[in-house]
């Protein structure tokens, strides 16, 4: 019986391509849409991510996301440091600051600051030059992309010198750190120099970054840290939460995306519901020769859930080969889209959605063939 | 053999490889990010509760700026920076011609003044044998004056009975008038040689105030020689010297001090521990510093001193202006480690061992 459900299937080129394109570009619209907007959406937290050997982040109460922050005092890192269950903790310095050259640069960088002696928090991946080059005077370590924004027709190269905030600094090291929310280039340097480059202001210390002693879980010792200290402190992937949930809240990114994807959804279910009753529709005739041959009507359900199921599978694998595709070799090639990558969880996400389309579509036509006379092979 | 359809063999086998490579791309997308250890291992707790803080290295003697208290031109410079120093042992010199020869002049002057003193005794001398000899002149002329008083009684009681002439009389008593004179005129004499040595002697005292004034002027010149040369304060070593031959050397002290010493051995710590965590602060619990840059190597401290004042936090974190945000009272420690190689003025991280909470 599966094989007559093949031929029916590949007997209709016409429909069966209509199935398949269809359920692949459902599928591509989805994953794309999802891939973009998990990728854009963690972009948020590259700064907390980048952040590996921390698993606690400990700020000001009144701080909501990792972007904005209130500078603390300088004690706050030891009183961090007094609480039980704390391995370590660092200072960590977060800015925005203005880079200029003579040559016609000005661009807002992002400045991150790093305890001078352990220089945690820079992304463990370099691309030129190497940690230790951070530890010479008025050395900087900018990520790759702001390099080529910075000067888009040089090669990548070490020994430029720009300005920032009046003080010349010397690019020492390019590292691949995570692309930042904004597009703006990424700057490390040693807590000492970044608090020179930094604007002047009472307070400086943005964040202190802490790790939880062996045998401590991170999220009991930021409990305590936030009890002891009075300072809101939280493990990585709770700050991450933090400020994903509050870009989600605060702007248009998830309803932009998620009209996109529901598009897709819905343009993919209508297309694919249509021609696949369009299919078994005209094909009614043959179920009716089946059916006045002696087929049983499970036997037809499952004829048609095959036809559905080989539509869909081989729909959905060209259209997640073409999403995995993109996400493979576009942000390889464009800058402005490094780092996104498709999820797992949306290829299989999306291939729940195809499921359902495939579902909705196959039961909407069966009713028919279910209920066909079989004495219609007999009729014009 | 027939032609391959594009339904049933392309479009699977495209399916197929599509399929395949998004598992594969999917499953290759580095997306792990794993815990990672710091390149070097930041400074960390040995304690079950503890109080951190932010230490600073200097001198038990803490750090003593020299200072000079006569400015002057810089001429020789005998210490270097980093040798240790007893007490007492010069560390630089300012130009001292100007008060070698004052204090010349001063000598001259304090010999000129002795002489003076000795001149008068001298003097002093003099005078009273001019009154000895004038106190044998009154005894010549009283003698004189009772033999002119003899004479002219004698000739009295002659011309009496005019045994002599009148005029011899009248010679006698002019005789014995004279002596009489004379007699008067060599006491006055002797009276004036007198008090002539009084004189003398109040001009002793005079003198003499005048060479104690010029002995004295004569020490504080020699004062003011010894203080060209500029002294260890104290046993110590010398951590900077911030004058070079040919520089003026600022009397008083200066924004910059002239040099900086102090006893190294042991080292003491300077911890600042935030206001807040103060009261947990108990005296004598162990503690211990991490060198920054390297927190493996570490010194037990011992307790010395809380400073009982708590102070504006300075902000040593290498920010160009200084910035006080919090006060913190600073607990002083010895290093006990010895060969803990942290230099005077190095920060270094401390844990003190806390009470728990609660």
């Amino acid at each position: 019986m599966g094989t007559v459900a093949l031929r029916m299937l590949f007997g209709d080129p016409g429909k069966y391509l209509g199935l398949v394109f269809g359920i692949a570009f459902a599928t591509l619209l989805m994953a794309q849409q999802a891939g973009l907007f998990i990728g854009i959406i963690g972009r948020t937290v590259s700064q907390i991510v980048d952040v590996r050997e921390a698993d606690m982040w400990v700020m000001d109460p009144r701080v909501k996301y990792s972007d904005v922050n209130e500078p603390m005092t300088d004690t706050q890192l030891y009183r961090v440091r007094s609480v039980e269950g704390v391995a370590w903790a660092l200072p960590f310095l977060r800015n925005m600051g203005t880079v200029r050259s003579p040559d016609g640069i000005l661009e807002q960088i992002l400045l991150i600051g790093v305890d001078d002696a352990t220089l945690a928090g820079v992304p463990p991946k370099f691309v030129l030059g190497d940690l230790d080059a951070l530890r010479a005077p008025d050395a900087i370590a900018i990520d790759k992309s702001g390099f080529m924004r910075l000067w888009p027709d040089a090669p990548l190269d070490l020994g430029r010198e720009v300005e920032i905030n009046d003080r010349r600094v010397r690019v020492a090291a390019i590292v691949d750190a995570s692309a930042p929310f904004a597009t703006s280039p990424v700057i490390f340097a040693r807590y000492s120099l970044a608090l020179n480059l930094a604007a002047q202001r009472r307070s400086q210390l943005s964040y202190v970054i802490a790790r939880a002693a062996a045998g401590h879980d991170a999220a009991e010792v930021a409990a305590r840290i936030a009890a002891e200290t009075g300072l809101q402190a939280t493990t990585s992937a709770g700050f991450a939460r933090m400020t994903v949930l509050y870009f989600l809240r605060n702007t248009g990114i998830p309803i932009n995306f998620g009209i996109t994807i529901a598009l897709g959804f819905i343009v993919g279910a209508a297309i694919v519901g249509q021609t696949f009753f369009l299919f078994v529709v005209e094909n009614l005739k043959q179920f009716g020769a089946l059916k006045a041959i002696g087929v049983g009507n499970l036997a037809i359900l499952r004829m048609v859930l095959l036809q559905a199921g080989v539509a869909a599978v081989t729909g959905y694998s060209l259209g997640i080969g073409m999403a995995a595709a993109f996400f493979h070799f576009v942000p390889r090639a464009n800058d402005a889209l490094r780092g996104l990558v498709l999820p797992w969880e949306v290829a299989a996400g999306v291939a729940a959605a195809v499921l359902a389309i495939i579902a909705v579509a196959s039961f909407a036509s069966v009713r028919r063939v279910l209920v066909v006379d079989p004495a219609i092979v007999f009729r014009g | 053999m027939k032609r391959p359809s594009f339904v049933r063999h392309i479009l699977p086998v495209a399916a197929g490889g599509a399929l395949i490579f998004a598992v594969w791309s999917i499953a290759a997308a580095d997306r792990a990010r794993p815990l990672t250890d710091p390149v070097l291992p930041p400074p960390s707790n040995p304690f079950p509760a503890a109080i951190a803080g932010s230490g600073l290295v200097e001198p038990s003697s803490e750090i003593v700026a020299v200072a000079t208290e006569l400015g002057g031109v810089v001429v020789r410079i005998h210490a270097k920076e980093g040798e240790d120093l007893p007490q007492g042992a010069p560390l630089f010199e300012i130009d001292g011609r100007v008060y070698r020869a004052n204090l010349m002049q001063a000598e001259a002057r304090a010999a000129n003044a002795a002489a003076a003193v000795q001149r008068i005794d001298r003097q002093i001398a003099q005078q009273r044998a001019l009154a000895a000899q004038a106190g044998t002149s009154v005894a010549g002329a009283a003698a004189e004056r009772e033999r002119a008083e003899a004479d002219r009684a004698r000739f009295q009681e002659l011309s009496r009975n005019e045994f002599a002439s009148r005029q011899r009389l009248d010679s006698a008593v002019a005789d014995s008038r004279r002596a009489d004179a004379s007699l008067q005129g060599a006491r006055a004499g002797a009276e004036a040689a007198r008090r002539q040595v009084d004189v003398l002697e109040a001009q002793r005292v005079e003198f003499d105030a005048v060479r104690l004034e010029a002995a004295a002027q004569l020490a504080r010149a020699q004062v003011d020689v010894e203080r060209t040369v500029v002294r260890a304060p104290i046993a110590g070593r010398v951590l900077q010297i911030n004058v070079r031959l040919g520089e003026f050397a600022q009397a008083g002290a200066p924004a910059t001090a002239l040099a900086l010493m102090g006893n190294v051995a042991p080292l003491h710590v300077r911890v600042d521990i935030d206001e807040v965590d103060a009261q947990r602060l108990r005296p004598g619990a162990p503690a211990i510093a991490r060198l920054r840059g390297d927190s493996r190597i570490a010194s037990a401290l011992s307790f010395v001193r809380v400073e009982p004042y708590v102070v504006p936090k300075r902000s040593l974190t290498g920010g160009t202006s200084e910035r006080v945000d919090t006060r913190v009272l600073q607990a002083i420690y010895a290093v006990a480690d010895p060969a803990f190689p942290a230099f005077v003025g190095q920060q270094v991280d401390v844990f003190v061992e806390a009470a728990p909470r609660r």
